[in-house]
């Protein structure tokens, strides 16, 4: 108010209106930034005042506020407008009419402006009592083309006027409230509208300032908060950066990232989390998190926040959450606190991974793992060089290593040394992607036990589904091999008896009826020599027949009791019935036998079992050979019970290898027509009820020959249990 | 053995004179001529083979036996319960009633008759086995025997 009232009273200073005006040529176009209004009051009335007390016109285009105050500014500062206006020396025009007259399609036309405008100047120039007859104008017309956001029309208006200026005589002075120009990219349209102008004020804040040391210093401080400020604008611009990337970063995660406040209300909700949740992010956001949670875990929640609010950070935390449709998902959790920019803690976040899928992975993995560890058949995994990389209880059992003792070893370890060629040759087909299944082979055991087993090994793959290694199951079949032997001899035992027992009956019933024929016949008194000669054959014929069909099908077993049985009379007796074989073959037969050895047995079973075995070693020999029998007392070599060893040693043809191996099965025979194949079937049969055993020894290459060895317990089982009853 | 042996085996009938000489040895009807003492010994032969015995029944009739053939064990029973045999000479295995069943039967009127069993299979041994658990124990023959050694045999 001081400065306005010494400006009217013509008080010079640096900026005085005064002198300003004083100074001014007639001629010019300033532009006068300002922040407050009343500064712009001020500084108008100065510029506007100083001319009217010089007796020059004044024109004022402005807005109505404007206009108000600055005729109440006047009046205040007790200038009288009536003369000028009555002079004709001050106009005072709205700023949005006069535009209104000249704006053609939110452009200013020359020509109308020139007939509005230019029309004005003239006029008040003339009415000038001054020297000069100057006019001072003030517009604001063009800040508020700008404040509607027309600027390229508010630089336009500014042409028009410097235009009008070639060829009328006027001061312009226009003013722009500096808020027109918030933004960094503004500064440019600044130097545009400066451009425009012969004289540049700017705001209060520098031309208020009384000294030139003031105004540099000013000048300097605001350099300094330039600089500040671009540097800010560079963060901010890389602070925006990070953000939109964060923001990316957020949506495109497979993970729900949400965020909500410290009453559990979300506040963000990337597009995971509605993927995952089934809630759309405007479904959900201002509603509150326990949507998620399942009933049971509600209380969860609070004590999450409570965590939260504490400062904590909750990391992996497995448990349940639910989605829109109801369904259970297991989830691992992350919250973090979120802070303001003063630390406080305004809400959490949190980073939700659907683990649904990978739990079920783990389960099945755990299940699996639980199988094969239960499992009764090895289950082994080795890599491509044939190293155990996994070992399990079943194997252990089986091969009899344990686990820490084979992985990281060559699988050749339980591969038995002959066949240590298996190994490259299974690898090879795994490493070609191929199954090989119920491969039956041998295996050896820790203690260096052989074991039959049946193998499945499969290629194991990696995720990229190249072969890694191999997955062996292995099966312990040994037992069943025996079984399945038992099994077998059983049933070819079970039909060869049912056999035996038909063709015993079917021959012997007829022979039984053809025997006592031929005795009647021959008891016929009128016989001629000769016919009681050939019944005499037949009935011997017939005693042949019946010997061999009891010695190979009889099955007759005696119903005697065991008696005490003296060994050498026995198997002089057995010896008796083959003395015309022994004369046909010329055989010599060596008895060695201690002659008050005895046994408790049967003695039609004994004699059978001696009858077969003397009548293999006949047929084994060769003409003219030697059969050697010897019978002495001795202990079963493993149980170490009393007993009889009997061996009948020939030196005939021998068995081959592999007949040996068939030796005891039934109706295997190496007499081809006259064997039945059951003698020494039903020999070992009857020993090893006696509680007996059969051994035998034989080579088919020079010198050949076979030693049937036959051991018999003093008391058979069946013997011991007789005397007990 | 050689046929003399047989022959004189057949030559003694058992129970008679053994001096008598045995000029109508193995013609029927004329077994009367063996009488002894106490009168022939009267076997009764079972067995279904009607073959065997009938020969057997020749055979054991030629011998001074008053010896009867019996084709199954009921007959035979039936026969038993009105005249106790000396001795019953039986085949195990028959169909319907069995020779060790049929004999048990007939001990049961006859405690005194001798009984010889004769088979020619394994079947014997469980149906023998069963018999003795019940505390009957009897002489087995297998099939075939010999006419000699039967005679043997029943002359022990």
């Amino acid at each position: 108010m001081t400065t306005f009232a010494t400006a009217l009273l013509g008080e010079a200073g640096p900026f005085a209106p005064s002198s300003y005006w004083n100074s001014s040529s007639s001629q010019g176009h300033s532009v006068h930034f300002y922040e407050d209004d009343s500064f712009l009051i001020e500084g108008l009335s100065r510029f506007i005042g100083a001319a009217l007390i010089a007796g020059d016109s004044a024109v004022v285009i402005a807005t109505r506020e404007h206009r108000e105050a600055l005729e109440e500014h006047f009046r205040r500062g007790g200038l009288n407008l009536a003369p000028a206006i009555s002079q004709g020396r001050y106009l005072c025009l709205d700023a949005a009419e006069t535009l209104s007259h000249f704006m053609v399609d939110g452009q200013p036309d020359a020509s109308r402006f020139a007939n509005v405008v230019g029309s004005v100047i003239p006029r008040l120039a003339s009415a000038a009592q001054g020297r000069n007859r100057r006019v001072a104008a003030f517009g604001e017309m063009v800040s508020l083309l700008w404040a509607d956001g027309h600027s390229e029309a508010a630089i336009r208006l500014e042409q028009l006027w410097n235009r009008l200026a070639e060829t009328q005589s006027f001061h312009l002075h226009c003013a722009y409230p500096l808020n027109l120009f918030p933004r960094p990219e503004d500064g440019t349209q600044v130097q545009r509208i400066c451009v425009e102008h012969s004289e540049v004020f700017p705001t209060e804040r520098y031309t208020s300032l009384e000294t030139d040391q003031e105004r540099l210093r000013a000048i300097a401080f605001l350099e300094q908060k330039a600089q500040v400020l671009e540097n800010e604008i560079v963060e901010k611009k890389q602070a925006e950066q990070d953000a939109f990337r964060l923001a990316a970063i957020v949506e495109s995660s497979d993970n729900a990232i949400i965020s909500k406040d410290l009453n559990g209300i979300v506040t963000s909700w990337n597009r995971a989390a509605e993927r995952i949740f089934g809630y759309k992010a405007e479904e959900i956001v201002g509603k509150s998190i326990t949507l998620l949670i399942p009933p049971e875990l509600q209380d969860d929640e609070p004590r999450i926040l409570a965590r939260i609010q504490a400062g904590e950070r909750i990391d992996h935390f497995q448990t349940v959450r639910m989605t829109k449709d109801g369904r259970r998902i297991d989830v691992s959790l992350t919250i973090s606190p979120v802070k303001d920019h003063n630390g406080h803690i305004i809400g959490a976040a949190k980073i939700a991974h659907d683990i649904t899928l990978q739990k079920k992975i783990e389960e099945a993995a755990l299940r699996l793992a639980a199988i094969v560890e239960s499992s009764d058949d090895a289950i082994v995994s080795k890599d491509l060089n044939g190293v155990v990389t996994s070992w399990n209880k079943g194997a252990e059992r089986i091969f009899g290593y344990k686990a820490e003792e084979i992985v990281g070893q060559s699988i050749t370890l339980i591969i038995p040394p002959e066949l240590h060629d298996d190994e490259p040759r299974i690898l090879a087909k795994i490493r070609a992607g191929e199954r090989i299944e119920h491969f039956e082979t041998v295996r050896v055991r820790k203690n260096g036990e052989y074991l039959n087993v049946s193998l499945t090994v499969s290629p194991v793959r990696d995720e990229q589904g190249r072969v890694v290694g191999a997955a062996k199951i292995a099966r312990d079949v040994t037992q069943q091999k025996k079984n399945e032997a038992a099994l077998h001899t059983s049933e070819r035992l079970a039909s060869v008896g049912r056999l035996a027992a038909t063709v015993a009956h079917e021959i012997n019933n007829p022979l039984e009826a053809v025997t006592n024929y031929i005795y009647l016949a021959n008891l016929q008194p009128d016989l001629s020599e000769k016919v009681r000669r050939y019944l005499t054959a037949a009935d011997q014929e017939l005693s042949r027949v019946a010997h061999i069909a009891q010695q190979t099908l009889g099955f007759y077993r005696d119903n005697s009791l065991p008696v005490k049985l003296v060994i050498s009379e026995a198997i002089d007796d057995v010896l008796r019935v083959y003395d015309r074989r022994f004369k046909y073959k010329d055989l010599h037969v060596q008895c060695d036998v201690e002659p008050t050895l005895t046994a408790w047995t049967l003695q039609g079973e004994f004699k059978q079992i001696l009858s077969n075995l003397i009548a293999n070693a006949i047929d084994a020999s060769k003409e003219g050979g030697k059969i050697v029998i010897r019978a002495r007392s001795s202990n079963e070599y493993r149980s170490g019970r009393p007993g009889v060893r009997i061996t009948i040693a020939d030196y005939g043809s021998g068995i081959s290898a592999e007949d040996k191996a068939q030796l005891f099965t039934p109706f295997f025979t190496t007499k081809k027509e006259v064997g039945t194949g059951l003698g020494l079937w039903i020999t070992k049969d009857l020993l090893e009820k006696k509680g007996g055993h059969i051994r035998l020894r034989s080579r088919d290459s020079k010198p050949s020959g076979t030693v049937i060895g036959v051991y018999l317990p003093l008391k058979s089982p069946a013997a011991i249990a007789e005397q007990a009853a | 053995m050689g046929t003399t042996a047989l022959l004189d085996a057949v030559m003694v009938p058992p129970g008679g004179d053994p001096k008598t000489p045995p000029a109508t040895v193995g013609v029927k009807g004329q077994s009367r001529q063996f009488e002894a003492k106490s009168g022939p010994k009267h076997i009764v032969v079972v067995d279904d083979e009607v073959q065997i015995a009938d020969s057997l029944t020749e055979i054991l009739t030629g011998h001074g036996y008053e010896a009867r053939a019996f084709y199954n064990g009921r007959d035979a029973i039936n026969h038993c319960q009105e005249r106790c045999p000396d001795i019953v000479v039986a085949d195990v295995v028959m169909p319907k009633l069995n020779g060790v069943d049929t004999v048990l039967a007939i001990r049961e009127y006859c405690p005194e008759t001798r009984v010889l069993l004769f088979s020619g299979q394994a079947g014997t041994s469980d149906i023998l086995s069963r018999a003795r658990a019940k505390g009957h124990n009897f002489e087995l023959l297998p099939k075939p025997i010999h006419p000699d050694r039967l005679l043997k045999t029943l002359a022990e």
